[in-house]
């Protein structure tokens, strides 16, 4: 019993970083851009996290307790903004100077995981690991609530702000009228602009906030899952970002689903560490476990393109739009 | 009273002057037609007051004022709607999910009060779907509409697309609706309804400019005509004063035949005979039941037809393409006295055949070929020795596409999709007409000599408007590409062709050449089927018309002693 609430409760934990990434992808491949510079983006979220969560330390003197929230909310904020560059970058190629959207994303993954590997290294993370245990004080008095507080109510600021924003996003996206103009762009880019839709501008826009809300996920996975400290020996956040992009298939570009599917996908990967320690002398086949995500990525995108008749992925995904083009 | 005033408006697409400093000006209420040939720019010029393009020089002028128009919502501003030729319309939405599309709420606002909301009763107005749907039935009523407002576009017919596609923008409250070529995919019922909606918008007051090169269209729905010629303005008359073969002369820039001609020669035999064809499409549906005609060599068959009654599935069906079919399809390969050749046969075949006695010798002598070996065979063979006593027949139903296309058996245009299955957009001219020889060259590398040799052949006998034999075909006009596709179907020399719709969209100039080359093929023993709508062309070229309705042969009748009323008839004689 132990054991299942506790694999549950890290799953869980380690859901997030999926569901920010998959989250942010998917309001990208609405508009129509298939953004593969989401894993670096991430990257350089979490680039923008360690740097607001080492200002938020540097201004706490000495001794002072560190308010919870505030380790959250800084780097949090920090994560948008660098999110939201590698968002506009990406929009500037493509969209102004009418670049390939692969290329585009593979040199941005290319070239973001390498800056910010190397500035992440290079920051001062005293006092983070303290302040990722902090993090998981959204309801303190957990304990209280039993085998549901253990799994629900232990985990950080962040997991709570992703299910809001996948939430946040599934209800735009299908109930209002922006939802529906971005999905129109995604669909027919050339139908949306005949009817009046800034076919641009909705490109940069819903860019920039899937880039920011995918430099989240960045973060919580330095900052609160990696706590800071184990950074180097970590794998690239960037691996997760791939994933991420599988969820988008696999949850047929809807965040709600998006939800269910990270969960899965963590289970997945934090399957092979968590059985480790109980499996002994045959504990090499952790590393053939260690596949396990990655097995089921192909399993999923086949399944998906024998099942999906409908269709499901944008029509116009991946396909640049200039109104004069002939 | 003038309206809209265009003035010295110039475009261009790289080296192509698509509008040449344009002016004229446009009466408010009226019903304009512009004329002119395909690539003279109409749609360029309408696109730059839709919104589209920005000119590169020149000014649009409404009422008097200057208007700048940088997008289509500026268009929409202005009040100027365009219904594009290809409609825009997002596929995975429903009708009411297309037309409030782009729409602020100010902008709903606006619309509901314009069909009979009234806002000043209400605190609050909700600008849900649900409201919208109201003020778009409405709305419907007024013009004569039917309208299904949760109807997803992909599962609409072209011509509930089109009447969605005009909802759309008058629920937008435009003032001049542009409508381009939209009587090109429809049927004559739906032309009818189509003009019918035209002159109900003219009675509410609206000005609509329709973008067309039917000739017979114009004099019936529009006020006044303005023709353009190789991006140029020609000039604009009252529709009263005009005549088709003036407007022709004026389009074209000299006189033109209107006549269609067909040969009267004799058939030369049975060319494909098919006996109770049955096709079932995905689903296990009957889509063709029960279908037997023959076409002779030197004929045009015509098939004739409501849309989708089974015109797709036979072509389909006779080119390989089917595979849940039963009934046979016998082509009589047009071999008598001629030389057999390894093209379908190999050596062993050859000599099966020989001794059932099919083949003579050059002289005239029978030739069982036994007692000779392969190679002294392959000799003979090559040197066009041997010959066919009769026509050869081969099974074509249990046959792959590939198979039936080397027997010379061509499916060629289907207009509908002209770029998909006929040509590659992308590619360009020569590397077009690769695509059906590129197997024929020898060694690993393409042999690019013959294509470049065709395609020159091409543009210059059919007159092809291209910048070079290196341009991309979708940079071309729909009457150019139709002309490189035939042009190459043509080329090899096909003993069967199968066309479908092929002068849907085109001017008059190139569907005349069309009508011209059928029937020169015709003449050189081509046996034709000839898919098409326009009941009146159909008549004039053809040999024969069969006619399909539901999937089944209602009859098959001459031509040359038929009439329009006879074959309408039988097109929705259903059983």
């Amino acid at each position: 019993m132990n054991y299942v609430v506790s694999f549950l409760a890290m799953a869980i934990k380690f859901a997030t970083v999926f569901l920010f990434g998959a989250t942010g992808e998917i309001i990208n491949q609405k508009s129509g851009h298939l953004n593969m510079g989401t894993p670096g983006i991430m990257y350089f979220g979490a680039l923008g996290g360690t740097i607001g969560e080492r200002i938020y330390l540097d201004t706490v003197a000495a001794g002072q307790p560190l308010n919870p929230f505030l380790i959250f909310l800084v780097p949090t904020l920090f994560a948008i903004l660098f999110g939201a560059i590698g968002g506009f970058v990406f929009s500037f190629f493509t969209v102004t100077l009418h670049c390939n959207q692969n290329v585009t994303g593979l040199t941005l993954t290319t070239l973001l995981v390498g800056i910010s590997c190397f500035f992440i290294s290079a920051i001062n993370k005293e006092g983070m690991s303290d302040a990722g245990l902090l993090l998981q004080n959204a309801w303190p008095g957990y304990k209280a609530a039993g085998w549901f507080g253990e799994i629900f109510l232990s985990q950080s600021y962040f997991t709570y702000f992703g299910v809001i924003v996948a939430v946040g996003a599934a209800c735009v996206i299908s109930f209002t009228r922006v939802g529906l103009n971005l999905r129109a762009v995604g669909e027919n880019a050339s139908s949306a602009d005949s009817a009046g839709i800034p076919v641009q501008k909705y490109r940069y826009i819903a860019t920039i906030i899937g880039g920011a809300i995918a430099g989240i996920g960045g973060a919580f996975y330095e900052l609160d899952n990696a706590m800071g400290m184990s950074f180097e020996a970590a794998d690239g956040i960037d691996a997760f970002g791939w994933l991420a992009l599988c969820i988008v298939i696999f949850s047929l570009w809807k965040p709600a689903i998006a939800i269910g599917a990270s969960f899965l996908f963590a289970c997945l990967s934090i399957a092979p560490d968590f059985f480790a320690p109980y499996l002994g002398a045959a504990g090499f086949v952790t590393y053939i476990l260690k596949m396990a995500p990655y097995v089921a990525t192909i399993v999923v995108l086949t399944v998906v393109s024998i099942v999906d008749k409908k269709q499901q992925a944008p029509a116009n995904l991946g396909v640049p739009y200039f109104r004069e083009d002939r | 009273m003038e309206y809209i005033r265009l003035e010295n408006i110039s475009k261009s697409f790289g080296e192509i002057v698509a509008n040449d400093s344009i002016s004229f000006a446009i009466e408010e209420g009226e019903v304009l037609s512009i004329l002119g040939e395909n690539g003279s720019g109409k749609t360029t010029l309408l696109n730059i007051l839709g919104g589209i393009y920005r000119q590169d020089a020149g000014k649009v002028f409404i009422r008097g004022e200057e208007a700048v128009i940088n997008s289509p919502k500026d268009a929409y501003d202005y009040g100027i709607g365009m219904v594009h030729q290809h409609y825009k319309l997002v596929e995975a939405f429903t009708a009411i999910e297309n037309v409030v599309l782009g729409l602020s709420r100010k902008d709903l606002l606006k619309a509901y009060s314009r069909f009979g909301a009234d806002l000043a009763a209400k605190k609050f107005q909700s600008c849900s779907l649900k409201e919208s749907r109201k003020y778009v039935l409405e709305m419907c009523n007024r013009f004569g509409f039917v309208f299904n407002p949760d109807k997803r576009v992909s599962d609409m017919a072209i011509a509930e697309k089109q009447s969605l596609e005009i909802v759309k923008v008058l629920f937008r409250g435009v003032d001049t609706l542009i409508l381009d070529e939209p009587t090109a995919v429809l049927t004559p019922q739906e032309t009818e309804h189509l003009f019918d909606v035209i002159s109900n918008m003219k009675k509410h007051g609206k000005t609509v400019i329709i973008i067309t090169h039917k000739l017979n269209e114009v004099l019936r729905i529009s006020d006044r005509v303005a023709i353009l010629r190789k991006g140029q303005f020609v000039g604009i008359v009252p529709t009263d004063l005009a005549t088709e073969s003036s407007l022709a002369e004026a389009m074209v820039g000299k006189a033109v035949d209107l006549d269609i001609h067909r040969s009267d020669i004799e058939h030369t035999g049975p060319r494909l005979v098919v006996e109770h064809l049955t096709v079932r499409n995905r689903e296990g549906r009957e889509t063709l039941s029960d279908v037997s005609f023959t076409l002779f060599g030197s004929e045009i068959l015509g098939v004739a037809g409501v849309s989708n009654s089974g015109q797709k599935e036979l072509l389909e069906a006779l080119s390989g393409l089917a595979r849940d079919k039963d009934g046979s399809i016998i082509f009589h390969n047009p071999k008598k006295n001629r030389p057999v050749t390894f093209f379908h046969k190999n050596v062993q075949q050859v000599r099966a055949l020989a001794a059932q006695g099919k083949f003579y010798f050059e002289g005239g002598e029978p030739c069982s070929l036994v007692g000779y070996s392969n190679k002294q065979i392959t000799e003979l063979v090559e040197n066009r020795k041997i010959l066919f006593y009769e026509n050869e027949i081969i099974d074509l139903s249990r046959m792959k596409p590939l198979e039936i296309r080397n027997y010379g058996i061509k499916l060629s245009f289907v207009p509908e999709d002209r770029l998909g299955m006929g040509l590659v957009g992308s590619m360009s001219v020569i590397d077009n007409m690769l695509l059906r020889s590129y197997r024929k060259g020898k060694g690993r590398l393409l042999d690019k000599t013959k294509s470049r040799a065709l395609a020159e052949e091409i543009v210059k006998k059919l007159d092809v408007k291209t910048p070079s034999l290196n341009t991309a075909v979708s940079k071309l006009s729909g009457g150019n590409i139709q002309k490189i596709l035939i042009g190459r179907e043509i080329s090899n020399r096909p003993k069967i062709m199968m066309v479908a719709y092929p002068v849907r969209g085109l001017d008059i100039n190139s569907t005349y050449l069309i009508y011209r080359l059928l029937d020169e093929q015709k003449t050189k023993g081509t046996g034709i089927i000839y898919v098409g709508e326009d009941l009146d062309a159909m008549i004039a070229i053809t040999d024969r018309i069969l006619v399909l309705c539901d999937g089944k042969v209602t009859g098959i009748v001459d031509s040359r002693h038929t009439t329009k009323e006879e074959i309408g008839l039988l097109m929705s004689k259903a059983e």
